[in-house]
């Protein structure tokens, strides 16, 4: 590869600022997995709204980006009570997995038309977090990347301390891992369920505003973030917050590497075999635990 | 290991709905994929004489009594779902205003009949089995004109059904010439009544070397669906005005972070950046700018500047130009057609849907000055439309072209724009000649 170094340090500072986002998404979908036992297929259009929602304050409105950010991730979490209590909340003895699938599957739909409805096709842009860039080792780096990444380690670290130094955060991993015995304990799963989806929504909900900032808006946006999302996690390791950090790197580095290196077909597969590998030779991921 | 086999396996399958959702564009884009029509007003009230056509569809019979009233059925295979169903969306807001504006005036006279039109819509997905699918239906429900798609494949398979049918086909955005989408002495029923992208390097590289004269070398953006018959074409025009292409760098159709692939582009240390046929130029625009690139870009893209500032910011758009309009600068056609797109769809103008009007508009002149909607008739007073003036556009005067590049005249020649962006701010630089030949 006859490429300058500074573009292999620029491809590998690409990459892992994006990762970080792949990571606030994947901690969300991980959460939700783990604790209620499904997968939230929608949870990309709610990064997706959570975005819409900035661009409505921040564009429409002139609040500032910042508070339009925070005013965001509460929506949404509001949002994910909502459709845990009235979508998702399985009925006793039913099998929540198909009919999350389905539901979640029809409000992905539901969404999406909604976004049209009312933002239209055309894409969207949010102000900048921070304009500009700067130069290191004559390599631009730019400056809103960069405060990307700082936000998604911050709010990393929040979940992280959560979930490690609470007693509800225990008892949210308590469910997680034995959802019959910590109901024994005294802790509702259903509780715990409800807490889950508001945090894994409002992650998407940052995760949207942080991209849709970086990147453009536009309806269909959700999409591809799902699944580099799912992608961490299966390289991760379910319900792990360190994983979703590991995976997010892996996949940054991928998406920030190979595209220079191998070109764009070549980008695309990458992580899908990856995927397929560890299905096959470690289905828990890197952190999972039997 | 039992439970991590079953989430293994569940995750594989969702990644699989996820992904085949994202893939088709979920179908989520709100416009209706069934045939959708803009209906004719009331033809009774359009017209003195003659009687009303009232079988529907197709009725394009130039055989029948003098002064009937008749109705145009044109069909649009157009991506309405997918990445690229902005692109369809526009342009079947064109094909809508054109018919309105014609049915509102009581339809146009063509030979001695009047033609209100009526415009079907089908969804080609950009893909060719779709597309064909598409024409096909609309063949069915009565079209005699088919137009689009503005992928490659896509066209191509619409000329397929077209051809089968004896219909015409108007091509919607040819992307390469010389490639089997595009016009040709063998395609008998298929004309070009747009610019194709090409059309404007010519303009381009002019005014890249009048108002930069410093750049030297220029690397090029392209997407990985085709495109090399372009990209031999800039690069001979580039080198006959003193200019290297230095390096050409594909980018994943339907991406939109342009980082990884300005990136590797950017190691090519060019001067410029051309931007080929992407409606994705602003996040191009916006990835350079962000790496630090500060040299002219430059973009094909018929995309207006006003969608450069709006989504990539002001901060980006500089030393920034492309072969839009600038819609505060338009002419009294196009404004006229703003006024009627605001009124109508109440949403972001974007001035694809000017092409799309043009399309239908010279289609209606051809069909004038040949007294017929026969096809053959048709496409033969389009190739002897070859002075400028001949053809009306939005754009101005136009001809029809087209004979040394592929044996027959049934390409547009148009007046291209070039709209220079400096700090955010769109200055519309005039409209320059054609390298359609």
């Amino acid at each position: 590869m006859d490429l300058p170094l500074q573009t292999w340090i620029q491809a590998i500072i690409n990459g892992l600022a994006m990762g970080w986002l792949y990571v606030l998404m994947a901690l969300g979908l991980t959460l939700i997995l783990s604790i209620m036992g499904i997968l939230q297929l929608a949870h990309g259009e709610i990064y997706m709204i959570g975005a819409y929602i900035v661009f409505v304050l921040a564009r429409q409105h002139g609040v500032n980006l910042y508070a339009a950010i925070v005013i965001s991730m509460l929506v949404m979490a509001v949002f994910g009570a909502v459709i845990e209590r009235g979508l998702f909340r399985p009925r006793p003895g039913q099998d929540p997995v198909l009919p999350a699938i389905v539901i979640s599957t029809s409000l992905t739909l539901i969404l999406s038309s909604f976004a049209v409805v009312s933002f239209g096709l055309y894409e969207k842009g949010l102000p900048k977090l921070v304009k500009g860039s700067f130069r290191v080792l004559d390599v631009a780096i730019p400056r809103d990347r960069i405060l990307a990444v700082g936000i998604s380690v911050a709010m990393l670290l929040v979940v992280y301390l959560f979930l490690k130094k609470t007693r509800r955060g225990q008892a949210m991993v308590a469910s997680a891992q034995n959802r019959e015995a910590s109901y024994l304990r005294g802790i509702n799963p259903n509780h715990m369920s409800r807490l889950a989806m508001m945090i894994g929504c409002a992650l998407a909900a940052l995760a949207g505003a942080l991209a849709g900032s970086i990147l453009v808006l536009n309806p269909s946006m959700g999409g591809l973030p799902m699944i580099k999302g799912l992608v961490v996690i299966v390289l991760g390791g379910l319900g792990s917050v360190p994983g979703a950090a590991v995976g997010g790197m892996i996949l940054g580095l991928i998406d920030g590497v190979v595209p220079v290196v191998f070109g764009a077909t070549a980008a695309a597969l990458a992580p899908l075999i990856l995927v397929i590998l560890f299905l096959l030779f470690r289905p828990r991921g890197l952190f999972g635990h039997e | 290991m039992r439970t991590w086999s079953r989430i293994g396996i569940y995750l594989a399958c969702a990644l699989l709905i996820v992904f085949a959702l994202g893939v088709g564009g979920c179908g989520d884009d709100g416009v209706p994929s069934s045939s959708e029509t803009t209906a004719a007003p009331p033809t009774s009230a359009t017209t003195g004489g003659g009687s009303t056509d009232t079988t529907g569809a197709g009725s394009t019979d130039t055989t029948g009594a003098a002064g009937e009233v008749k109705e145009l059925v044109v069909g649009t295979v157009m991506p309405m779902s997918g990445a690229l169903s902005v692109v369809g969306l526009s342009w079947n807001r064109g094909y809508d205003l054109y018919a309105e504006k014609v049915n509102e005036e009581g339809g146009v006279k063509i030979g001695d009949d009047t033609y209100t039109i009526k415009v079907l819509k089908e969804d080609g997905k950009g893909q060719a089995d779709s597309a064909g699918a598409a024409a096909r239906k609309l063949i069915q429900d009565g079209a005699t004109v088919l137009f689009g798609e503005v992928m490659d494949g896509a066209t191509a398979a619409v000329y397929d059904v077209a051809k089968q049918n004896g219909v015409l086909h108007v091509i919607a955005s040819a992307n390469t010439p010389g490639n089997p989408a595009d016009i040709g002495a063998d395609k008998d029923l298929l004309v070009r009544l747009s610019n194709s992208f090409d059309d404007a390097h010519t303009a381009d590289l002019d005014f890249l070397k009048e108002k930069y004269p410093d750049v030297k070398t220029i690397a090029v953006s392209q997407p990985d669906v085709g495109f090399e018959g372009q990209i031999e074409d800039f690069t001979a025009a580039a080198k006959e005005r003193g200019f290297e292409v230095i390096g050409a760098e594909k980018w994943a159709f339907g991406i939109s972070d342009f980082v990884p692939t300005y990136t590797k582009l950017l190691s090519f240390q060019p001067d410029a950046i051309f931007i080929m046929v992407s409606a994705q130029s602003p996040y191009q625009l916006q990835a350079a700018r962000q790496l630090g690139f500060t040299g002219p870009i430059l973009a094909n893209s018929p995309m207006g500047p006003e969608v450069h500032v709006r989504v990539a910011g002001p901060e980006a758009c500089t030393d920034f130009f492309c072969n839009g309009i600038n819609p505060s600068e338009p002419t009294e056609l196009m404004a006229d057609i703003m006024q009627r797109y605001e009124e109508a769809f109440k949403d972001e103008w974007i001035s694809d849907c000017l092409l799309a009007w043009d399309e239908l508009w010279i289609l209606v002149q051809a069909m004038q000055k040949a007294g017929s909607t026969d096809p053959a008739a048709v496409l033969a007073a389009l190739g002897s439309m070859t002075n400028v003036g001949d053809v009306k556009t939005s754009f101005g005067d136009a001809r029809m072209g087209g004979m040394e590049r592929f044996g027959v005249n049934r390409a547009l020649v148009r007046p291209v724009p070039i709209s220079l962006i400096m700090d955010g701010e769109i200055m519309l630089q005039g409209y320059f000649e054609s390298a359609n030949r």
